[in-house]
């Protein structure tokens, strides 16, 4: 499953990055490596600092958004 | 404000889009000395049921992209519990002969439209950028930008 350890990060520091609920985290494995204003400027961090390896980019939320599609699109599910 | 006036095709309001990696990601490619993929076109169809924008995996893969996010999403199969799914940063461009519609990141969904005829779903994420008028009598659809 592509970005599992990062989804798990992601997860597990979540109580501690809601003060920067609305804004954009960086992470790389275990690491959370910043917080940024918009999408672009955390995938540009992420791409300068890791390059082509993986790393993942997340809206800090309360409530996790969900996307609706009322067409049934055959989700790639992670 | 440039515009497209398209036919509404059996699909619905299709129209062609390059895909490409985003912004950030080309910038990546050129500082490693690695080459650009060339965007790719997709037929994609405007669906304001679809909160964000979908594409084929299969594309998304062709250019050599990897998920960098992840999004729950909701569909009337899921009965009610998000689904998972991978996300890619794109550019997403829509053709223009003077002033074309680019959009340098953008996180969509990969999914599999295989057999559908089309190569995605343009969602709302990409319609707040524009203006559309569905004019159902003359056949036709405009997008301006």
């Amino acid at each position: 499953m592509p970005l599992e350890k990062e989804q798990e990060t992601f997860e597990r520091e979540l109580s501690r990055l809601l003060a920067s609920a609305g804004k954009f985290v960086l992470i790389h494995g275990d690491d959370v490596t910043g917080i940024y204003d918009t999408y672009p400027d955390a995938l540009k961090v992420g791409y300068e600092r890791y390059g082509l390896t993986p790393f993942f980019v997340k809206q800090i939320a309360v409530v996790n958004r969900t996307n609706h599609f009322t067409r049934d699109i055959a989700a790639c599910r992670t | 404000m440039p515009h497209l006036t398209l036919p509404i095709s059996s699909a619905g309001c299709s129209l062609d889009v390059y895909v490409g990696g985003s912004d950030p990601r080309r910038d990546a490619l050129r500082v490693a000395n690695l080459a650009i993929p060339p965007l790719i076109a997709a037929r994609m169809i405007i669906d304001t049921g679809a909160s964000c924008t979908a594409i084929q995996e299969t594309i998304l893969k062709s250019l050599g992209l990897t998920p960098t996010g992840t999004s729950q999403i909701l569909t009337p199969s899921s009965k009610g519990a998000p689904i998972t799914c991978a996300t890619y940063d794109v550019l997403l461009s829509v053709y223009h002969e003077k002033h074309p519609l680019v959009l340098g990141t953008v996180a969509v969904i990969g999914s599999d439209f295989s057999g559908q005829g089309i190569d995605g779903l343009i969602g709302r994420d990409v319609l707040q950028e524009c203006l559309m008028i569905y004019d159902g009598t003359a056949g036709t659809f405009s997008l301006a930008f």
